[in-house]
């Protein structure tokens, strides 16, 4: 890995290991790993210590939590077709929102891809805590010298997109969803179960770091997909790709607790996105996840999202009963 | 600018940014900001709109926010 600061962004390549990927492709959670890394670094570059330097006056570490974040990838170069050992160049713009506030925005390639080519980005939003166990975050701004100098948000070009999202986060967290308004047409079971497991989603005695969530957002997705019965076509899960996931993350979880989700789909009809290389498009599907904690119902995260199912181009078996479904559907 | 006018922004990004039900009336110069029920993203929100109405941030510069208790408090950090 290497890394470089180069004027308001700092860029990392990274090769794609085991470790990242294990033998398949590049993941929402993955990806959402290699900018978390990027912007730690990013965070103390220059300050001769890593992330846990970061403290306030009582020494206290100070955490940059995630509570916001917004993932977009193109649709014909979804994350996937970066596979194990490719290199991937992550650039990260992080700006300061006040003293307490961090906004980011970082954009993931492939090392070899075209200049010109679309790239996924990751928008994101964290603020300075200490955790108080029990109650809420506290916010609290760090020891000045513990963070590198950053450039303030009003200066970047993306600033208007994350401006209002400190009100969008608790405007949503009071009505407890991130689209309260959002209509689903796909209709069945509507809530899901997951049991997060220390070992599986976040280490003993630690939480669930913000990049897994995209991982169980979407089994809740495949398993709301899955409880539709024989007419949705199971196999044609492993075709599905992420083209926008905004998430918000209210709450955090560091028990094996059971999360309880309200899951609302909708069939996108006609869509017209391109398809990567050798697919094609079979379905285009939206959602909203509402994950609450069963044991005091606080909601933990709240999720929308953009999904395409591209199956490759001869699966016309696969690809007319996911039609036949969307048909149904509509 | 004096603390009469810092006092006069701060309520005002205060009620722009938390909308509060009690209303910018019922702010004054020894209300605290426990008393408006801020939660800590309404307070860092605060902050960072505050920074741009007065173009510094006292908290970058080494204030200490655990210190701050009431509006004139936060309306003083923003005096120079």
């Amino acid at each position: 890995m290497l890394g470089e600061k180069a004027s308001d962004h700092y860029c990392e390549v990274t090769e794609l290991t085991l470790s990242h990927v294990a033998l398949g492709g590049l993941t929402e959670a993955a990806a959402m790993d290699l900018v978390g890394n990027a912007h730690c670094h990013r965070l103390t570059a220059g300050t001769g210590h890593s992330i846990g330097g970061i403290v306030d006056d009582a020494g206290r570490v100070v955490y940059p939590g995630y509570y916001y974040t917004k993932l977009d990838v193109p649709s014909q170069r979804p994350l996937g077709l970066h596979r194990v050992w490719d290199r991937i160049a992550v650039e990260i713009d992080v700006r300061r929102y006040g003293a307490l506030l961090l906004a980011s925005r970082a954009t993931l390639c492939g090392e070899r891809d075209d200049a010109g080519a679309d790239r996924a980005t990751l928008l994101a939003c964290n603020s300075f805590y200490v955790d108080r166990p029990g109650r809420e975050k506290e916010a609290i701004t760090p020891r000045p010298g513990t963070v590198a100098a950053l450039p303030p948000l009003k200066d970047a070009p993306w600033a208007h997109e994350v401006g209002g999202v400190p009100r969008m986060f608790l405007d949503s967290q009071a009505r407890g969803s991130i689209d309260p308004a959002f209509e689903a047409n796909v209709a069945h079971a509507a809530s899901a179960r997951y049991t997060p497991r220390f070992g599986h989603d976040m280490p003993w005695g630690e939480h669930i770091a913000f990049s897994r969530y995209a991982s169980i957002l979407a089994a809740l997705e495949r398993d709301y997909l899955h409880s539709a019965g024989d007419a949705f076509p199971a196999e044609a899960s492993a075709w599905c790709e992420t083209l926008r996931r905004e998430t918000l993350y209210c709450a955090s979880i560091a028990e094996e607790s059971p999360l309880v989700a309200r899951v609302r789909m909708r069939v996108v009809p006609d869509s017209t996105r391109a398809a990567p290389p050798e697919r094609e498009l079979a379905a285009e599907l939206e959602s909203v996840i509402d994950v609450r904690r069963e044991s005091d119902d606080a909601l933990v995260v709240s999720a929308k999202a953009i999904r395409v199912i591209a199956v490759p181009r001869g699966s016309r078996d696969m690809r007319e009963r996911l039609l036949r479904w969307c048909a149904a559907v509509c | 600018m004096n603390l009469d006018e810092a006092r006069q922004t701060v309520i005002r990004v205060l009620v722009d940014v938390t909308k509060p039900a009690r209303g910018a009336r019922a702010i004054g110069a020894g209300t605290t900001l426990a008393e408006l029920g801020l939660r800590s993203l309404d307070l860092a929100e605060v902050i960072a709109v505050l920074e741009m109405e007065f173009d510094f941030d006292p908290f970058v510069g080494g204030a200490n926010l655990a210190e701050v208790r009431t509006i004139d408090d936060l309306a003083s950090l923003y005096l120079r």
